[in-house]
């Protein structure tokens, strides 16, 4: 197929291979909290740590299990990233097992200490939720926190979902705790999309989780008084060079840990993991190589590919550090592989991403030793800051690998997809959404939600995915973040589905628009524009649908109006209609029950009076029965 | 020059370190490489001493980066008979309370013989508590952990040459400061005395009992505790004997450049009040680090000196008085 007829979108059609999701209890978690609850399995001696979007809540998880007594970990809140680290360093060199968390600068401030605890080989673990750290103030998901960080002493993983960010989370400390190694590790995970987005996933017990970690054996131990020990000495010139040599070989030795730890923890859960993860990669002329949560996308356009007759595939990096020469090489050289293109989460101004060039270098050392011959390689610069990787950019790499296997070469190298020409516009135009005609069988259901900060459009995203979980369904649940505040504009989204859910593109084109504030029907515009011409949308106002219809000017589409706000001020006295709304909207999509929506809502909102809960859990019922339909 | 070492009867009890505690067998032992004339071992070995043989428990010491910690322990030599543990220049007080909160996590878990009393010294040059050690310092403090930071300070950073800390007197010379510090220093203890800590204390190495009565003290009290010691550097001062010293520290409390006291609970207390107070004159004059406030045409530097000087002895016996 010529590189320009390329389809686009995201659709996974029927051929696409079976998934092995293992065995476990079914949740529905973001990934900070996934990350929280594999620590508390653990029940570390201590953690310090200091708060940074988007490490926060994962903090604010794990401080709540302190609170409830749920762990006997000593909890210090310090004053900087620096001494959060330095007080784990303290800890771990006192024979505690500890952790810590943090993102983007906070990794650059404590940047010091971290360095300072993997050069020493204290078994600590940071999980570190990817966010710029390239200089400008961004507080969006891309890989310079952790490229920074490359040239310590520790271990690198990353997670594609919040799935892979748990199982990382418990298998590091396995990771770091093993005598044939000791140096720690950072588990990374994608911020916002992963780490604010909830999702189904499948954890351990907290038995299983504990017996599966082990007891903690500290390999040094400060507080042994009668055998004292002197850590972190001044190193001469006639001393370094041995240590780093001793750190390097650990290094050369730990692929073999970290894949007999995965291979172990895949017995426990049907869930076995290794250095590298390689997707439909037997037969594939052109692949992409990922770390995170791109690496759905990807697999989600190699699924369509491989449908229309491309042979695609996709190699997932999990270890960065050590970086699994011989696996890639493995997996890249000797088969059909004609073009690779690498995917930098970072905006490297050399000759391109470290992904790209550490691939490039570990295929021509091995080819000047094996010989053999090199596939075409390019670099994709991508998501830096956040900026939304989409289904239509993986498709437009694969486009340029299908030129660069023809003979094209491409401009430039490293090419960046940043769509300056079109910065901060980009979102609702220009992408091409891929739409199933039929709602019962769209894969996702898209739904955007609408709101005032405040008005609570995120802990309804969020109650939608934990309901659909809940029915055995999979979702996707998150915001899109930035510097809003109470009253601002905000724009929550839920991706519904029977089948897992891949692609972690934002919704461009939504089945189903939730307006909790008319004021903002003007804001969202573009939303409206691309809702699926059978799609619904639902306004909180008292005006009619046939008002709604002609002061935006839409056709088609169905419009459903409720009087949310009246009712919320009548039942519970408080401008907050997400309840309403979602009542109403489960009432018109069929999606779930009710009575499941109010079961979650309780559970999730423990902090409010029973007199506020039973006036939402009315105002649920209302709205079922009040909702107006278009005539 | 005069003699500024007479015999004192000092208002603490207190017990003089025994000659055989300062050799091998505890604490800071032979084979670190300090200067010859330096006495911050001897701040370091009276806080040990404090501990295991006044109270009786196991002191457990944090290092910040600086002239003993370079000195004491060089890969793979090591002068320490007693754990020690250095991360990095401006973090001791964070590394502390990792291991103080370490120290309970475990006594939690059973994993501690019950019987130890461990407690967390913390040390740092001028630099690594005034400076650059300042925010983790006042962040250990504020949130209560229960160890002893110990400030040796010998005024400016020394360890990488003599160059000017905010703990350097105003007149003084150094690499960066090459005319003489014009500005005042920052008042530390003062500032820890801010943080209403259970014991805040200055101290003086010149001056052994009440030293060792304050870092006794310190490291008693349940909470955090912080001591300022004046530690003279022969180098840095620019003294012409290293036997001068502990009589140039002493001097420095003679003529309130460096007064003695302590803060408990927010009470401040002077313990030595000087009879007739010298000239800062006579303070500077021993010191090449002074020598051209004695030039011609600099009389005012000197003067400001002796008259902030002054300020601040009224001021410490204002606070002392309000909290009578």
């Amino acid at each position: 197929m010529p590189a320009d007829e390329l389809p686009t979108g995201s659709a996974p059609p029927a051929s696409a291979p079976p998934r092995e999701l293992g065995r476990g209890q079914v949740q529905a978690l973001t990934g900070n909290d996934a990350v929280a609850l594999a620590f508390k399995q653990v029940d570390p001696h201590v953690t310090a740590v200091y708060p940074i979007a988007p490490q926060t809540e994962l903090m604010h998880k794990f401080a709540e299990y302190v609170d409830q007594g749920a762990v006997r970990t000593e909890l210090i809140t310090t004053e900087s990233e620096h001494s959060a680290m330095s007080a784990v360093l303290g800890a771990a060199a006192a024979g505690c097992r500890t952790f810590t968390a943090t993102s983007a600068v906070g990794l650059a401030y404590m940047l010091e200490a971290y360095q300072n605890a993997g050069a020493l080989r204290l078994p600590t673990v940071l999980a570190l939720v990817n966010r710029h750290a390239g200089g400008l103030l961004n507080i969006h998901n891309d890989h310079s926190d952790a490229m920074l960080a490359r040239n310590a002493a520790w271990i690198q993983l990353h997670a594609e979902n919040a799935q892979e960010a748990y199982d990382n989370a418990l298998q590091a400390f396995r990771v770091a705790e093993d005598e044939r190694l000791r140096l720690p590790v950072t588990v990374c995970h994608d911020g916002f999309i992963v780490s604010h987005t909830m999702e189904r996933l499948l954890t351990l017990s907290d038995a299983e989780a504990r017996s599966f970690v082990g007891e903690f054996i500290p390999p040094v131990d400060l507080l042994d008084v009668d055998n004292p020990h002197a850590v972190g000495p001044v190193v001469l010139p006639d001393f370094v060079p041995n240590l780093y040599a001793q750190i390097a070989e650990a290094m050369r030795w730990a692929p073999a840990v970290i894949e007999e730890i995965g291979q172990e923890y895949g017995l426990l859960t049907g869930r076995h993991y290794g250095l590298i993860d390689a997707y439909r990669m037997d037969d594939a002329e052109v692949a992409i190589l990922a770390m995170g949560s791109v690496c759905g996308t990807v697999r989600a356009v190699v699924d369509l590919l491989r449908s229309r007759g491309v042979a695609a595939g996709m190699v997932k990096l999990r270890v960065f550090r050590p970086f699994p020469v011989e696996a890639l090489c493995r997996t890249l050289l000797g088969g059909k592989l004609r073009a690779l293109a690498a995917i930098d989460k970072t905006p490297d101004l050399g000759q391109g991403g470290p992904l790209f060039v550490e691939t490039s270098a570990a295929l021509a050392l091995h080819i000047q030793r094996n010989g053999g011959s090199l596939p075409m390689l390019t670099n994709a610069v991508m998501g830096v800051g956040g900026r939304d990787i989409t289904s239509a950019d993986i498709t437009g790499v694969f486009r340029q690998l299908l030129d660069l296997a023809g003979g094209t070469q491409p401009s430039s190298d490293p090419v960046y997809f940043m769509d300056v020409g079109n910065q901060g516009t980009k979102t609702l135009a220009g992408t091409n959404g891929y739409r199933n005609p039929s709602q019962s069988s769209r894969h996702p259901l898209k739904i955007v939600l609408v709101a005032r900060g405040g008005q609570g459009a995120r802990t309804s995203a969020y109650l939608i995915a934990e309901m659909m979980i809940d029915l055995g369904q999979y979702a996707q649940a998150s915001t899109t973040y930035g510097p809003e505040r109470t009253g601002a504009p905000v724009r929550a989204y839920a991706k519904v589905s029977d089948r897992p859910i891949d692609d972690r593109e934002q919704i461009y084109s939504p089945d189903v628009v939730v307006v909790f504030d008319e004021t903002l029907l003007d804001v969202f515009q573009a939303d409206l524009e691309r809702l699926a011409e059978d799609g619904t949308l639902i306004v909180n106002t008292r005006r009619s649908p046939h008002e709604i219809r002609r002061q935006i000017g839409l056709t088609g589409r169905h419009i459903y109006t409720l009087d949310a706000t009246g009712i919320a001020l009548s039942e519970f006295n408080t401008n907050r209609p997400n309840t309403a709304m979602l009542a109403a909207m489960t009432e018109i999509l069929g999606l779930g029950d009710r009575e499941r929506i109010k079961r979650a809502f309780r559970a999730k909102m423990k902090r409010l009076s029973e007199k506020v809960l039973q006036g939402n859990i009315r105002a649920m019922d209302r709205a079922a029965r009040e909702v107006i339909r278009e005539m | 020059m005069e003699s500024a070492t007479e015999t004192r009867t000092l208002p603490q009890e207190g017990k003089l370190i025994p000659q055989e505690f300062m050799g091998l067998a505890r604490g800071l032992g032979a084979g670190h490489a300090a200067c010859a004339g330096c006495p911050a071992p001897t701040v370091i070995q009276a806080a040990i001493y404090a501990a295991r043989e006044g109270l009786g428990c196991e002191p457990v010491v944090v290092f910040a980066t600086g002239c003993m910690q370079m000195v004491s322990s060089i890969y793979p030599h090591n002068a320490w008979r007693i754990p020690f543990l250095h991360s990095a220049f401006g973090n001791a007080a964070a590394v502390a309370s990792g291991v103080e909160a370490a120290i309970r996590a475990r006594r939690a878990r059973g994993e501690l013989p019950a019987d130890r009393d461990i407690k967390v010294l913390a040390f740092a040059g001028d630099g690594g508590s005034y400076d650059i050690g300042l925010q983790a310092l006042s962040g250990a403090m504020e949130r209560g952990h229960d160890l002893t930071f110990i400030c040796y300070n010998n005024e400016a950073y020394m360890n990488t040459g003599i160059q000017r800390s905010s703990a350097t007197p105003s007149g003084a010379f150094t690499h960066t400061a090459r005319s003489g510090k014009t500005e005042a220093p920052k008042d530390l203890t003062w500032i820890m005395a801010a943080h209403a800590l259970p014991y805040v204390a200055q101290a003086c190495v010149a001056r052994y009992q009440d030293m060792i009565a304050k870092l006794s003290k310190a490291i008693a009290v349940k909470g955090p505790a912080f001591v300022n010691v004046l530690s003279s550097c022969p180098v840095g001062w620019g003294l012409a004997h290293t036997d001068d010293v502990l009589s140039v520290a002493d001097l420095a409390v003679e003529c309130n450049a460096w007064p003695l006291y302590e803060c408990e609970n927010g009470r401040y207390r002077i313990t030595y009040r000087p009879a007739q107070p010298r000239p800062v004159r006579q303070y500077v004059q021993m010191q090449g680090r002074f020598q051209h406030l004695l030039e011609p045409g600099r009389e005012d530097c000197l003067d400001r000196l002796q008259k902030w000087v002054d300020a601040k002895w009224a001021e410490l016996c204002r606070l002392e008085r309000a909290g009578v």
